[in-house]
């Protein structure tokens, strides 16, 4: 199956240029204790993914720092995942900045698919890919991430392993104990691990080593897996002054949550809301309530909603809300608990007490109940209960 | 059949240990099942304040800390009372 790879290289540091306009070119780190993304700059000041935080302040220290916002990555992710469905129905996202897109029974050839991705995303939404094109998604990642923003890499059915054995074995997807052991073996390109007797790689690295090795040989049976588009309802609201208290924040959901419910089409249930909000001065807070059981009645989707606000509430004022009500059905389902008796697995506890309680008059049975599980006083997360059986 | 009255215990519970500080208030041993093991390595350290507003308030510095014979412990020193305590913390 050929596949076309969109890689959007340092996709946090691109999506927070395009909203500010005062970073421009300065060094930007994205994070809070650790790195999530740095500008190329930085990159090139030894930052790296993951590191420690003040360790990358160290490296670079004229760099500008910005809290991560995630959400709005997903938002600016799902726009450009958008974009790309207009080109192809299957369309897999991997991670914020890297999809795939499924190129077979496409009228267009290959190749101008990839320039009409290149040219969409920098029209549309202002963002340079790359594009690996290949058969598998494994060879498509590596070319996208081994060509320049903007440019197409295109590999010939049949010369993946080719493509593949100069390049380091760091592209391999092996966990860091693979990757190490590798390196202290002196393999240190893909083509080298390629060359290594299958017997050899299954009896050192199991089944990860085995499906590694088949990636360096070009062979990638990994099924492309669209994404689903579920049906939503969103709503939003621009406060008329700052939102500064949670009361005046709470009103605004209130009123958003009942609006949002008004639209939906008749007799649908809703499995879950998520609740998002703008901070004044940039940044945004997201807030994902699932439904213990399907909703229908906005004043009971409220009462869940507020729980869960007022256990995670946004930690700056907010000028702009929105309500998204997502997981739309036809009827709902009471969750059976596994603790009510209604599990089997719960049967069978229960008459394992009364089997010992018969034989043993005297016997202590306990309970254990979480009390407050996040209290940092140790004692007070958990007690013990006696144990009541029917 | 049910018990009359229903109980409820607490899990966890700090257990009063001895330990022999040294002068900056680090553990330097712990006695445990009356033997004294000396304390090899002391990976971190943390203080918990809380219910300050209650007439016995809660004021810890923990200390995770591995003993000669290689167990890892978590220890803390009351700073009201000044006594020594054990209890696990957490991963």
């Amino acid at each position: 199956m050929r596949i076309a790879c969109v890689h959007i290289p340092r996709f946090a540091v691109e999506a927070e240029r395009l909203r500010r306009k005062d970073i421009g070119a300065r060094l930007v780190l994205i994070g809070e204790g650790t790195v999530l993304d740095c500008s190329l700059g930085a990159e090139a000041m030894k930052v790296s993914r993951g590191m420690r935080m003040s360790e990358a302040i160290g490296l670079c220290p004229r760099a500008t720092v910005l809290p991560p916002d995630t959400p709005y990555y997903e938002r600016l992710f799902n726009e450009a995942l958008d974009l790309l469905e207009t080109l192809s129905p299957h369309v897999q996202s991997a991670e914020p900045g890297t999809a795939f897109v499924a190129l077979d029974g496409l009228q267009s050839p290959e190749a101008r698919v990839a320039e009409d991705i290149i040219a969409g995303l920098h029209r549309r939404l202002s963002l340079m890919p790359s594009v690996g094109l290949a058969t598998g998604k494994f060879t498509a990642r590596v070319a996208a991430t081994n060509t320049r923003p903007g440019t197409v890499r295109a590999i010939v059915k049949g010369e993946e392993s080719a493509f593949l054995a100069p390049l380091p074995v760091d592209h391999l997807p092996a966990a860091d104990a693979m990757r190490w052991r590798l390196g202290m073996l002196g393999i240190g390109s893909i083509g080298e691990f390629a060359r290594l007797p299958t017997g050899a790689v299954q009896a050192q690295f199991g089944s990860e080593g085995v499906r590694c090795w088949d990636l360096a040989r070009g062979i990638d049976k990994e099924p492309l897996v669209a994404r689903l588009r579920e049906e939503t309802v969103v709503r939003r609201l621009q406060m008329p002054a700052l939102a500064v208290t949670l009361d005046a924040i709470l009103i605004g959901i209130e009123k958003l949550v009942h609006a949002t419910y008004a639209v939906l089409p008749g007799g649908r249930w809703v499995r879950k809301a998520v609740i998002r909000g703008s901070f004044d001065g940039g940044g945004s807070w997201e807030l994902a309530v699932p439904f213990r059981e399907a909703l229908s009645d906005p004043r009971n989707a409220w009462f869940a909603i507020k729980t869960a606000i007022a256990r995670h509430p946004p930690e700056r004022p907010l000028e702009e809300l929105e309500v998204e009500l997502i997981g739309l059905s036809g009827e709902s389902g009471k969750q059976a608990s596994m603790f009510e008796g209604k599990g089997k697995l719960w049967r069978q506890v229960e008459e394992a007490v009364r089997q010992l309680e018969a034989q043993q008059s005297d016997a202590v049975l306990g309970k254990v109940i979480a009390l407050d599980p996040s209290s940092r006083i140790p004692e007070r997360r958990a007690a013990l209960a006696d144990f009541e059986s029917k | 059949m049910p018990p009359a009255t229903r109980r409820l215990r607490s899990l966890n519970t700090p257990r009063r240990v001895t330990v022999e500080a040294g002068s900056d208030g680090r553990p330097v041993s712990v006695a445990l099942s009356g033997r004294r093991f000396a304390i090899e390595d002391h990976r971190e350290t943390w203080r918990i304040d809380d219910e300050w507003w209650r007439p016995k308030l809660v004021s810890r510095l923990y200390w995770r800390v591995v003993t000669e014979d290689g167990r890892s412990l978590d220890l803390y020193r009351d700073l009201v009372s000044g006594d020594w305590f054990r209890q696990a913390y957490g991963a």
